[in-house]
């Protein structure tokens, strides 16, 4: 964010828009000049730094993008007073000394002055007299700089200027699809207030603050432009805001819109922060990790998308997914008995069937016995047990009902060998279902080995193919197998009674044996 | 009929099964939502309409016993009774140095009930603090440079009190606006609008703004309850004062670059047919500053000049002579840029305070002042509203703009009372340049507004 007289828009047919900064050639070396002028004057003193930029101003530039650019560099910069004694110190004790005499007009009684102070703080009048004002902005020095990627400057500087821009907007709409979490979080934060809308797989929120109601007010913009990060950060975004311009006595409604297909490139990238972002507690990760681990079949999504309940939303913490089955889960750190109550409430009105709610046990805030239901308790990580086995208990009761309903479908196969991923896929149901299905009514001609179907003479003609193999080796039998398109070689093995006889770890020395 | 009501960030919210005057409907919430400022007048038509309800609006801070021992001289007495009268709302005004803080004592000693003081700058937020730690005898709370302590009596700025205004609005059931004529801005009002406080006072010394948006305050802060000119309390009160203008020229050499300077920007103002008459024209030609490089370089070449004439080395010697001629008085000089401070300070080895002092350090060259241990302060616009510099008696003004409200206020500061002693401004203008434009439009203001007319000019 810059001061306001550093703004540059452009304005047209009620529409405003920043005049941004982009990366191009005579942009990226004006960033480098100044980058280099901040880093030549570590050491120096802030007022020649300011007098050294001065110049840059007639370079064709707009003065305030120097001006803005600089405005930013110097938030890279910390700055320090050198002198000898504390300046502050030293003031008080000239002052007191100089109220003595009636005016100090002269440069000889200024001398005598120093000369009668210094002693008294063991410093020599000239020491005294460079330490007076050593504290004034333009004596400080330049300590120490952050460099920055003069293109990074570039981006910043354009995030920076729509934000300015932003201060003097009055509601904000937003289009997204992804970082719910933290948009959200950021709104309540800022108290700011907001509807939803759904289209796809895009969210529009439109923001404003409760004083919005009763007239247009200016009272947020600071609020809006805090959330822009955030919002730029993510893969696909659009922006409108209402923008309040012009003259106090004949104020103009603009419109801002802005989209990522035309202005990605002009701020800064989303792996530059957003990618690298962090679990909100360790809790969150560990939990992540030990669950992936797993495989269970359940995908997992941290922040999924919003649930919606009428004009609020609520992002849970994860989601599991499978077969058009959603859970989702809450993982809850302090937390009160009226706190979980309200969170059940409000669950039970957004129709989510499957959340279970996971609160830590030591930061309970009121008693927790009382509560039933989706609430696992949980003292230091979040267990997988429960979770697991609400899970296990969702796939099988879901095998049962899609079996049933396979039950009247008459399963006609065609190819000499049937993958039931493949089966399951075609009557949108899952493997399990249709395995089950397959078991209690096996197909005729057909064999089930594994999660494949393979039909008899398929496998006659694989058992004759193997005893003419000239070796009896596993890696050549396999091959053989594979090479007739069926994808599980150790279990066609097992079903035509061949045994793998292993010497030592390597599989190129394990043969097989039919066992008669 | 029932209905509950809440705050909600600034604004009241109204459940139950009513529509509520001054309230619009908010379709996010599902409940009827009105500015905070309506919150009694919400209440009284509640109680009006035998509606049965509940408020859970007022969150008042817990209250200690609330009681000072201030006396009241007798104006500050007939201030006090005609706010009570017209409801606890509305606007005192009175000079600079008359002691309006006194009566904001007293009223909240009155109301005993959790207050908060708005005033627009760190001077004032250190020395209303000052004042009603020791009248109450408790701990004040501040918001407000980097401050942020929650007390049953705070002290905020009008900047914190905005950013705040949606957390803070129900915790007082007194606001006072110190300086009130600041708080119809555009965004200022939101103060007003946001806090649900039923009792309301503001205090100030002009109530009337250039842009007119002072006919705003009594929807925010109740009307005018009381009003007191200078002369009704020059003399007796407040000291006596007269004014004193010294013109000085600008030395051959700074004339010289003077006018080639200004002459750069008339050519500009010629060569595209520009006629400036109004602030306003400025602020136009300033923007057109920012498209047209030509424009800058006038804008420049008139700020280089306005410069010069502000800052002349003739200017500097003739502050030289004012200070040879009275030894002893306490003097304040105030100055419009910070530049000059620093060339003072430097100069005179004199004590200053700009923007960019510490507030620590602030107070305690103020501290000194007071005291005795500095005779000069040097500073530019932060001192110019309401600080309580009760000893100076001689103030100089070196360079300023032509607004009328900074001219009383820095007026003010030397008002204070001093047995037997005339007060003394003296005004140092530089002859023939476009400052003596600045500094007869303030003059001629001043004398258009009769309240404020010295009696001894």
């Amino acid at each position: 964010m810059l001061p306001s007289n550093l703004l540059i828009t452009r304005s047209r047919a009620g529409n405003i828009r920043p005049v941004y900064a982009p990366p191009d050639k005579s942009h990226v070396a004006l960033a480098t000049e100044l980058i280099q002028t901040f880093q030549e004057w570590v050491g120096k003193r802030k007022g020649t730094l300011y007098a050294s930029l001065e110049p840059f101003e007639e370079l064709g530039f707009d003065y305030r993008v120097i001006r803005g650019l600089c405005a930013l560099l110097e938030r890279n910069c910390s700055f320090e007073a050198q002198s000898y004694i504390e300046p502050r110190m030293a003031r008080r004790a000239v002052f007191r000394e100089v109220n003595k005499h009636p005016l100090v007009a002269t440069e000889e009684l200024k001398r005598r002055i120093f000369e009668t102070v210094a002693p008294t703080l063991e410093v020599s009048p000239k020491q005294l007299e460079e330490s007076l004002w050593s504290d004034l902005d333009d004596a400080l020095v330049l300590k120490e700089f952050a460099p920055i990627e003069p293109v990074e400057l570039l981006k910043r500087y354009n995030l920076s200027l729509t934000q300015t821009l932003l201060f003097k907007a009055v509601a904000l709409d937003v289009t997204v699809s992804e970082n719910f979490q933290q948009i959200f979080r950021r709104i309540k934060y800022l108290g700011l207030m907001y509807s939803v809308e759904k289209s796809a797989d895009m969210f529009t929120i439109s923001v404003d603050g409760p004083m919005s109601l009763f007239k247009l007010t200016e009272k947020y913009g600071t609020s809006l432009a805090k959330l822009l990060p955030p919002i730029t950060e993510t893969r696909q975004w659009s922006l409108k805001a209402k923008i309040v311009a012009g003259e106090r006595h004949s104020p103009r409604l603009l419109q801002l819109n802005l989209d990522s297909n035309t202005a990605k490139d002009l701020f800064p990238s989303a792996d530059s922060e957003y990618g690298k972002r962090v679990f909100d507690s360790s809790v969150e990760a560990g939990f992540a990790r030990s669950f992936t681990s797993l495989r269970t079949g359940w995908r997992l999504t941290r922040e999924p998308e919003p649930l919606m309940a009428g004009q609020a939303v609520m992002i849970p913490d994860f989601s599991f997914e499978k077969d058009g089955m959603t859970v989702y889960l809450e993982v809850v750190g302090f937390w009160t008995e009226e706190y979980l109550k309200k969170k059940l409430q409000k669950l039970k009105r957004l129709e989510v069937q499957h959340l279970i709610v996971a609160a830590n046990k030591s930061l309970s805030c009121s008693s927790f016995r009382e509560l039933k239901g989706q609430v696992i308790f949980y003292e230091k990580k979040v267990p997988l047990k429960p979770i697991m086995e609400y899970l296990k208990k969702m796939d099988e009761e879901l095998v049962a009902r899609q079996s049933v309903a396979l039950e009247h479908v008459e399963i006609t196969l065609q190819e000499d060998i049937v993958e039931m991923q493949d089966l399951a896929e075609q009557f949108h149901t899952s493997t399990e279902a249709i395995k089950k299905q397959l078991m209690t009514r096996p197909p005729k001609g057909y064999r089930i080995i594994g999660d494949v179907l393979i039909r008899e003479e398929k496998l006659s003609d694989i058992s004759v193919k193997l005893a003419k193999l000239s070796d009896d080796k596993l890696s050549t039998a396999l091959k053989l197998i594979e090479d007739e398109g069926v994808k599980a070689p150790y279990q066609i093995l097992q079903a035509l009674k061949f045994t793998v006889e292993w010497h030592g770890l390597d599989q190129d020395k394990a043969t097989i044996k039919r066992a008669y | 009929m029932y209905a509950k009501i809440f705050y909600d960030k600034g604004t009241i919210l109204i459940k139950g099964d009513l529509a509520i005057p001054s309230s619009n409907w908010d379709p996010r919430s599902g409940a009827y939502r009105a500015m905070a400022l309506f919150y009694r007048d919400i209440v009284e038509y509640l109680k009006r309409s035998n509606v049965n309800y509940v408020d859970e609006a007022l969150e008042l801070l817990p209250t200690p016993y609330l009681q000072c021992k201030v006396k009241l001289k007798n104006f500050q007495h007939d201030a006090l009774k005609a706010w009570l009268d017209a409801g606890k709302r509305g606007i005192i005004v009175l000079p600079t140095g008359s002691g309006k803080t006194m009566i904001a004592v007293a009223a909240i000693s009155e109301l005993k009930t959790p207050t908060i003081v708005i005033v627009p700058t760190l001077d004032l937020v250190e020395q209303w603090q000052r004042v009603l730690t020791n009248e109450f005898n408790a701990e004040i709370g501040v918001f407000g440079g980097g401050e942020n302590v929650l007390q049953p009596i705070t002290v905020s700025t009008y900047d914190s009190a905005y950013l705040r205004a949606g957390e803070l609005g129900n915790r007082f059931g007194l606001i006072v606006f110190d300086e009130v004529h600041h708080l119809p801005s555009a965004g200022f009002r939101h103060i007003a609008e946001m806090f649900a406080s039923p009792y309301r006072m503001g205090l100030t010394a002009t109530y009337e703004r250039q842009d007119g948006l002072h006919n705003d305050l009594p929807r925010l802060v109740g009307g005018k309850v009381y009003e007191l000119s200078v002369q009704h309390l020059a003399g007796r009160h407040l000291s006596e004062y007269e004014l004193e203008k010294l013109y000085v020229d600008l030395t051959l050499e700074e004339k010289k670059e003077y006018e080639s300077l200004y002459k750069i920007f008339t050519d500009y103002l010629v060569k595209r047919n520009i006629t400036i008459r109004t602030p306003r024209d400025f602020t136009k030609f300033i923007m057109r500053s920012g498209r047209d490089q030509a424009a800058r370089r006038a804008l420049l070449a008139r700020n280089k000049a306005m410069d010069i004439a502000l800052n002349s080395q003739m200017k500097l010697d003739a502050l030289e002579n004012v200070l040879l001629d009275q030894p002893m008085e306490p003097t304040i000089i105030f100055t419009q840029h910070n530049k000059l401070v620093h060339r003072i300070a430097q100069r005179f080895l004199i004590p200053y305070i700009t923007y960019m002092t510490p507030k620590d350090e602030r107070k305690e060259i103020l501290d000194n002042f007071r005291e005795g241990r500095y005779r000069l302060i040097v500073t530019s616009k932060v001192l110019d509203e309401g600080v309580d510099v009760p000893d100076a008696t001689q103030a100089i003004i070196l360079s300023g703009t032509g607004s009328t409200r900074e001219f009383i206020q820095r007026l003010g500061r030397i008002l204070r009372k001093r047995e037997g002693k005339k007060a003394k401004l003296i005004e140092i203008v530089t002859r023939n340049t476009a400052e003596m434009k600045m500094s007869s439009r303030r003059k001629r203001t001043r004398r258009d507004d009769a309240s404020v007319e010295p009696t001894n000019y």
